[in-house]
Order: C-alpha cells, then sequence, then structure tokens
C-alpha cells in the first residue's frame, strides 16, 4: 500500500504522468460516447493513426528544412508544431471522407477503414525514414506519458476543461445529432454546425491525448468506457459521467499498477487498457445476461 | 589497315575498361558506419565500402530491406562487430542474400580477440534483450579502433593478398594517427573521472570505463525493455541524491523527451552523444565520434 499513497503524494516524482493520465481517463470516454452510440467507432481507431500521421509528417517535413524540434521545459516548439500537424491531417482526412460520403454515397465505415489503413501505411514509412530516426520519433509516436513537461499538461487540461463544458452545455443537440439527423433539422438545430462541433472536439481530444500517450490508448479510451457502461446507464448523459468515472478509475489503477508491481516492467498504457478491457468484458457479460434473462 | 574508333565504340570501350577496374576493388560492405570509415582508412583504393545502418539507427531493431539483400549478393565481404549487436538484421539478411563468400572467407568479425565487458552470469529471457556473449557496443570504446584496423586489415589481406602491402602501409598510418589521438583523449578526458551519468541503453559502458565515469544505471530497466513508471522514479530519486554534477546522456535514437523530463526534475544535464559514427554532426569518423563525444561532455561539465 505503500506505493498507493507514495503515488497521491504532491512530491511524487511522475506527477506529470499521473495527472495526464487521469486527465485522459476522465475526458476521452464522454467523446467516445458520440462515436459509440453514433456507431463510428472504426473512426476512433482511424483518427489517432490520421493524427499520429501528422506529427510524423511535421518532423519529416521540418528534417528538410533543418529544424530541430525541442521538447520537454525548455521549448514547446515540438508541442505546438505537433499539434498543428495532427490537426491539419485529421481535418484532412474528415474532409477527405466526408466528400467522399457526399459524392459518391459510400459507407463512412469503408471509408475510415482505407483512412486508416494509408495513414498507419505512412506512418510507418516515415518512422523508418533515416532522416527522421535520429528524433526518437518511434518514442513520440508510441507515446511517452513517462515524460510529460508542465507545458503540454496545462494546454491539456485547459483542452480538456473547454471540450468538457462543450458537452455539458450541447449535451441535448449532440444527442439529437447522434441518434436522428432528421430530428436535429426539424428541430430548428444547425445539424451541419453541431456536426463540424462534434467532430471538431473528437480531433482536439485525439490530438492532445495522442501527443501525451499514443494512438492506442485513446483508441481504447475513446471506446472502452462507454461499450463497458452502455448496460448500467438509462440516459445519455449518465452515460458521459460514469464512462469519466470508468475511465479516471482505471486510468488511475492502472497507473498504480505499473508502479507498483516493479518486477513486471508493465508499461502504463498497457496496464490501463487491460484493466478497461476486464471492465468491458465485465460490463458485456452483465448485458448478455441481462438480454438472456429478458428473452426467458 | 588503320582501324578508327567510332564515339559509339569508344564508349563501350571506356564503359567496359572502368567496370573492370571497378571489379579489381573489392566490394566492402560493413553493419555500421564505424566499421566502414576504419574500413576504408585501411583498404583505401582498393576497396569499395558501405555501411548497411546509419549513424542514427536503432541497431537493435533495424528494418530489413530488399535494396540491402541485393547490395549484399553482390559483396565480397561483410564486417561486423560480432557479439551478437546486429543479431536482428544480419543473419536474415546474409541468409537471403545467398551470397557464399559471406558465409566463409567474406563474413569479418572485428571483435574477435577482444575482451568483451557485462558478459552476463544468468542468460535468461527475463533479463531483457541479452546479449550471451557480453555488451556488444565496442566501437565507442576509444581503445576499440586500434584493435579493429588490425582485424580488418588482416582479413583483408586474405581476400585480396595482391593489396597486402597497401593495406599494412595504410594500417601503419592509421595506427600512428589513433596512438596519437589517444594521448589527447587521454590528457582531455582526465576531468571526466568519477562522473556520474545516466543513459537510455547500456551501450556507453566501453567509453565510460575508458574514462573513469560512472553509471548510475539506465532508463530502460532491462535492456530493451522500454522505461517503466516505477524503474524511472528509482532514477529520478538516485539522480536527486548525487551532489555535483550528474549528466544523462541521450543517444540519437531515443527521444529527448524523457531525459528532458528527467532532468527538469533533477537538475542533471542532457547531453546528446554518438554510439555510431554520423550519431552528430561532427562524428564523421570513427576518430571524429570520440572526439566528439568527448567535447559533448567535458562542455557539459564546464
Amino acid at each position: 500500500m505503500n506505493s498507493f499513497f507514495e503515488i497521491l503524494s504532491p512530491s511524487f516524482v511522475l506527477r506529470n504522468s499521473l495527472y495526464s493520465s487521469l486527465l485522459i481517463g476522465a475526458a476521452v470516454p464522454p467523446v467516445g460516447v458520440f462515436l459509440v452510440l453514433g456507431r463510428r467507432s472504426i473512426l476512433a481507431l482511424t483518427l489517432p493513426h490520421v493524427s499520429t500521421l501528422g506529427v510524423a509528417l511535421v518532423v519529416w517535413l521540418g528534417s528538410f528544412a533543418g529544424v530541430q524540434f525541442a521538447s520537454g521545459e525548455g521549448g514547446g516548439s515540438f508541442f505546438a508544431w505537433a499539434l498543428l500537424g495532427s490537426l491539419v491531417a485529421m481535418a484532412a482526412a474528415l474532409g477527405w471522407q466526408w466528400l467522399l460520403e457526399k459524392r459518391l454515397n459510400s459507407s463512412a465505415e469503408s471509408e475510415s477503414g482505407a483512412i486508416y489503413a494509408v495513414a498507419a501505411a505512412a506512418t510507418l514509412a516515415l518512422a523508418a525514414s533515416r532522416r527522421v530516426t535520429e528524433l526518437g520519433l518511434l518514442d513520440r509516436l508510441k507515446g511517452e506519458i513517462l515524460a510529460v513537461p508542465n507545458t503540454l499538461l496545462m494546454l491539456q487540461a485547459t483542452g480538456f476543461a473547454v471540450a468538457m463544458l462543450t458537452i455539458f452545455v450541447f449535451a441535448r443537440p449532440f444527442q439529437f445529432l447522434m441518434f436522428d439527423r432528421t430530428l436535429c433539422y426539424s428541430s430548428g438545430l444547425p445539424a451541419d454546425l453541431l456536426q463540424a462541433m462534434m467532430t471538431a472536439l473528437i480531433a482536439g481530444m485525439i490530438a492532445l491525448g495522442g501527443l501525451c500517450a499514443g494512438p492506442l490508448t485513446v483508441f481504447a479510451f475513446l471506446i472502452l468506457p462507454p461499450l463497458a457502461c452502455l448496460p448500467f446507464v438509462k440516459s445519455v448523459r449518465t452515460l458521459y459521467w460514469l464512462s469519466a468515472a470508468t475511465g479516471a478509475v482505471c486510468a488511475f489503477a492502472g497507473f498504480w499498477a505499473s508502479y507498483a508491481w516493479e518486477e513486471w516492467n508493465l508499461p502504463i498504457p498497457a496496464a490501463q487498457i487491460l484493466l478497461l478491457g476486464c471492465v468491458w468484458c465485465a460490463g458485456r457479460c452483465v448485458a448478455v445476461r441481462t438480454r438472456c434473462v429478458k428473452q426467458r | 589497315m588503320k582501324r578508327k574508333f567510332r564515339p559509339l565504340e569508344l564508349l563501350l570501350l571506356t564503359i567496359a575498361l572502368s567496370s573492370a577496374a571497378a571489379d579489381k576493388a573489392l566490394n566492402v560492405m560493413t553493419t555500421i558506419p564505424d566499421l566502414a570509415d576504419i574500413a576504408r582508412e585501411i583498404g583505401g583504393h582498393a576497396i569499395t565500402v558501405e555501411s548497411i545502418v546509419s549513424g542514427t539507427d536503432d541497431i537493435h531493431a533495424v528494418s530489413v530491406r530488399p535494396s540491402l539483400v541485393a547490395k549484399l549478393a553482390r559483396a565480397d565481404a561483410v564486417i561486423e562487430i560480432g557479439l551478437d549487436l546486429e543479431h536482428s538484421f544480419l543473419p536474415s539478411l546474409v541468409e537471403a542474400a545467398n551470397n557464399p563468400k559471406l558465409k566463409r572467407e567474406g563474413r569479418i568479425v572485428v571483435s574477435e580477440g577482444m575482451i568483451p565487458k557485462d558478459v552476463p552470469t544468468v542468460i535468461s529471457r527475463a533479463e531483457g534483450e541479452q546479449h550471451p556473449e557480453g555488451n556488444p557496443h565496442m566501437n565507442v570504446g576509444p581503445d576499440s579502433g586500434k584493435r579493429f584496423a588490425k582485424n580488418i586489415c588482416a582479413r583483408l589481406c586474405e581476400l585480396a593478398p595482391g593489396n597486402e602491402s597497401l593495406f599494412k602501409a595504410n594500417l601503419k598510418t592509421y595506427l600512428a594517427k589513433v596512438a596519437d589521438k589517444e594521448k589527447e583523449w587521454k590528457a582531455k578526458g582526465a576531468k571526466l573521472k568519477g562522473v556520474k551519468f545516466v543513459t537510455y541503453h547500456p551501450d556507453f559502458v566501453y567509453f565510460s570505463d575508458y574514462f573513469g565515469m560512472e553509471s548510475v544505471g539506465t532508463l530502460e530497466p532491462k535492456p530493451g525493455i522500454p522505461p517503466s513508471a516505477s524503474h524511472t522514479a528509482q532514477i529520478i530519486t538516485r539522480l536527486k541524491e548525487i551532489n555535483g554534477t550528474k549528466l544523462i546522456l541521450r543517444e540519437p535514437q531515443y527521444s529527448d523527451a524523457l531525459p528532458t523530463a528527467i532532468a527538469a526534475q533533477t537538475g542533471a544535464k542532457v547531453v546528446k552523444i554518438a554510439i555510431m559514427v554520423d550519431g552528430l554532426p561532427e562524428a564523421k569518423t570513427w576518430i571524429g565520434m570520440i572526439d566528439a563525444n568527448l567535447e559533448a561532455i567535458i562542455k557539459a561539465l564546464e
């Protein structure tokens, strides 16, 4: 138990990593509710990879211009550029997908899948390029939750606070948009503007979360908590808060497990995702059992 | 009858003659740029040299590309450090190249006859990415260059006996150059004795032992295992306990984010070092790499 109280101490040496984990755990799952209920989960897989492609592109292009990105306390230039690259790449991918859906009437899922494949391959190709390996790009793409500087933590906290506030204020219009776009139009709500807001929210969370924890962690926190909590809630609003609480608890417990079980050398994201996986399995088991009972 | 050559014939003749000349030169591939540099010094114009990996690559995770297979298929020799340093890519490349020379006389292992450090007493997968024969990062050691050069020279003489005198003369010149440099390194490096440092991976042992530096640990809990929360916290605590100068030596293939974050908490200085030639802009040759590392550390101490 010593390690439990140790990580709660304000002087804990990895406090930035812990706070960043908690922020991701609490703020990312409510955004994932849009994707789960809107049946667009594959977008949660695609966008973090597009985001990492944006980061890789920025570093790669910077290497041609002779730019050495500084990170950490000494300079926030890397994070500013990486955030910009990530957001631009996601905007481009979403724009392309929107165009294909509108003009070719193709399915969003298949286009998302195609974008994912291309983005992942392009990122691998860039990461293997000799020009950028020098910058430890692979480490950055995997996420470096152990090395979150104050600048990034502050940026993350501000961004996530804005996102949570937006969800709180626009909870009902977003629900209309998720379940019935026509209802949204007939209620006089600006559906296109709301859609743009929701997409920006999702992209912003992925960009900020991905910079700290990497694409896999963000994907897991987007999908697993809402899915795990779904059988236990009766309203969307409750789903937001319950998935946020589940995400935060798993983020904390995963961090603690990684810290306490020294001999396992568990990476923090892996510990957190495994815990989320357990919660998800339990949630799905309850859902299956409830359905079986109802059918009887 | 006097025959006049037409331009096309002359061009073909020139190409044939130049390719014949190139054929005479031994086509040598090396695993790391350090060996390419030393081989170039010894082989001179009698060999052509190319390195498989670049100075900023992670030697433990080199991706095998088809172009490398083609190059090895045409090579007369491949020079490697050995001690399993190149285990992630060389065996599969040599197998795929199917070049019989590289399986026999053309395989040059420069660590032969040298005594490796950190030979594990227990071989276990639980201990991370172990090298059973010892730490293979010999190329960063200032005293390794002479031995590498001698081993390369001996094997090149066997492969191209016609150029033996050239190789031996080049070796003599190179050894003299390294001996002069070693005197300079010893004088300059006296300031490094007792300096405490951390690296990401245990790849700086041969350099630090030569100058009497003291390792506080590595950011990896075990070789090849990424930094974990508990281990990072231990390293931070250990660095905080040290009074005086402490350094975090960052290898170019790893991100600077974690070293920078640790430095911010502990007051340690982050120094970018090269663990292979071309790992730093100033490290253009093997001698240049040792110079660059020494200068970077001395500058940080000042």
